[in-house]
């Protein structure tokens, strides 16, 4: 209840933020959002129930174009492009957790990626349709492209993403979900579906990467293929490690460092790739558990110091 | 009849792991299976899990057909196994491995329902097993003992556990932890009715606990009987038991 309260708080805070700040710290932190609530979604199928997914993008750009799609040709309205992108994500990531339910491991990288680069090339593929390279116009959500809303919006995807996970870690679908990581074949013989779980993992991370694809869409107003490029889950990845992989906070602490260094370092050109790339390694090598784990190592010294 | 195998057979390319074995349980009995290795003793109790399906033959548990079903769903009716090396969810505490049996019985549906019971059940099976003192630690960091220990509990939490397989339950387990264990099998039993499938080489233990045994050479069921009935058997002796 202390943590709601406290996570609250800060989302409350937070929305007072378009009264003082710049457009563009509103910009970076409104994509900064739509990169929690993506992180989010790949720290719940891969680093929780262990299904290390390359696809996360890909359901953000699928949300995105059906939206953009229907709106653009069937003139339907937004909110119903948006309904339409999350049952379409559903849909998607049920077939594709379907597909994948007997690989593991490099198998399952492997064969996502191969289904979220098949994606992403349609895309540009099919530019009769999407207008490939050129982008689709995509009519933004509130009218204008002014920052301000829109950080409300993504504050609330954002903070909808984090609720969502946390309710989950802390429940006994979460059990379930770490069991599955830890030891399938047990998780089985325990009584686990593993079958069942994996699939409302990948169905229901789906549909909530679709969603802020969707709205992403009605943000950017001009959607190109790139919402699908492999460098997004390269980033995601990033966040997640960063912030530690498999804990709830991972995405809140990994995203604004990573999307606060690629901004500062994006006037050097693609270094910031190199740059992440290099962070990763050396956590890897370091400490696995990010960001997170360094904190409670932390106060776990600073505790005992207080009591010796 | 709690477990009926009838005429099972199971073959890995070229090898004949189990063929044609028959094997006949009632509730609250403890039945040994004995045999060399790479007799198919591991291989049985995995077909009887639902780990493999078997070529041919059936298994029914109360009368009802388990072949070919899958691990999780004959878990749900009460049979559960142990594993040789200790199987465990590393990242979850002591505790969280005991509850999770009980929640996968349950579903999720009725898990905020069955909380209370289940943590109940936890914390008297965390204080037989004298794994209180560990409770929230994460298994991984358990010790050999304590591990193979959690693990059997886990199977305890299950609120209709019928049958238990056991395989290799004592092997380099410290005595002091085989003695807990002997009294967690047979509390269970006598109070439930659970029976247990117990592989083992242990003989001394089995002689202790098993009602029958049965031997297993070459993938079959060579012999069944009361442990004394083995040793003295001449064939049982050249095949298996007097090689140690």
């Amino acid at each position: 209840m202390k943590t709601v309260a406290l996570g609250a708080a800060a989302v409350l805070l937070l929305a007072t933020l378009p009264g003082v700040a710049n457009p563009s710290l509103l910009h970076l932190l409104t994509i900064t959002f739509y990169y929690v609530v993506l992180a989010t979604s790949w720290n719940l199928l891969a680093g929780m129930t262990g299904q290390f997914s390359l696809a996360t993008q890909t359901f953000a750009a699928i949300g995105a174009y059906t939206t953009g799609l229907t709106v653009y040709y069937l003139h339907v309205p937004i909110w119903a492009g948006i309904l339409a992108a999350v049952a379409v994500s559903l849909l998607c990531g049920f077939v594709l957790g379907v597909l994948v339910l007997r690989m593991r491991t490099i198998y399952l990288a492997i064969a996502t990626w191969a289904f979220a680069e098949t994606v992403h090339i349609s895309l540009g593929a099919a530019y009769n349709l999407t207008r490939g390279e050129l982008g689709l116009s995509v009519p933004p959500l509130f009218g204008s492209l002014e920052p301000a809303p829109y950080f409300e919006v993504f504050l609330i995807l954002a903070a909808l993403a984090t609720l969502t996970a946390w309710s989950i870690a802390r429940s006994p679908l979460g059990s379930f979900m770490r069991a599955i990581k830890d030891d399938e074949l047990r998780a089985e013989s325990v009584g686990i579906d593993t079958v069942r779980v994996k699939i409302f993992v990948f169905t229901l991370t789906s549909g909530m990467t679709g969603l802020a694809g969707a709205f992403y869409a009605h943000y950017v107003a001009i959607l190109s293929p790139n919402i699908a490029d492999f460098s997004v889950i390269g980033t995601i990845i990033t966040m997640v490690i960063v912030g530690g992989i498999g804990t709830v906070a991972a995405p809140l602490i990994g995203a604004p460092i990573v999307e606060t260094l690629g901004a500062l370092l994006s006037r050097y050109g693609e270094w910031d790739l190199a740059i992440f790339a290099a962070i990763v390694i050396v956590l890897m090598r370091t400490s696995t558990g990010g960001i997170v784990e360094a904190g409670r190592r932390l106060l776990s010294r600073l505790r005992q110091a207080q009591t010796t | 009849m709690l477990l009926e195998v009838r005429g099972v057979s199971k073959r890995f390319g070229g090898l004949q792991a189990t063929r044609d074995v028959s094997l006949a349980l009632n509730a609250g009995e403890i039945r040994g299976l004995i045999g060399p290795n790479g007799a198919g003793k591991t291989t049985l109790a995995n077909l009887i899990t639902g780990i493999y399906a078997p070529d041919s033959g059936e298994i029914r548990l109360r009368e009802r057909r388990i072949d070919g079903a899958r691990p999780s769903a004959i878990a749900h009716r009460g049979l559960l196994r142990t594993f040789q090396n200790t199987r465990l969810f590393g990242n979850l505490s002591a505790r969280e491995n005991l509850l999770v049996t009980i929640y996968a019985w349950c579903g999720l549906a009725a898990a905020a329902r069955m909380r209370d019971e289940a943590e109940r059940r936890a914390a008297h099976l965390l204080q037989l097993t004298r794994l209180d003192a560990v409770a929230e630690l994460p298994a991984r960091a358990l010790s050999g003992g304590q591990r193979a220990l959690l693990q059997l509990a886990s199977g305890f939490m299950h609120p209709e556990l019928a049958l238990y397989v056991l395989d290799e339950p004592f092997a380099g387990i410290n005595p002091v932890f085989v003695e807990t264990i002997l009294e967690l099998l047979e509390h269970h039993r006598k109070h439930r009715g659970v029976a247990y499938l117990v592989v083992s080489h242990e003989m001394e233990i089995m002689r202790r606990i098993c009602d029958r045994v049965a031997v297993m050479i070459e993938g079959a069921i060579f012999l069944e009987g009361s442990l004394e009935e083995i040793v003295a058997d001449e064939a049982v002796i050249d095949a298996y038991l007097g090689r140690i």
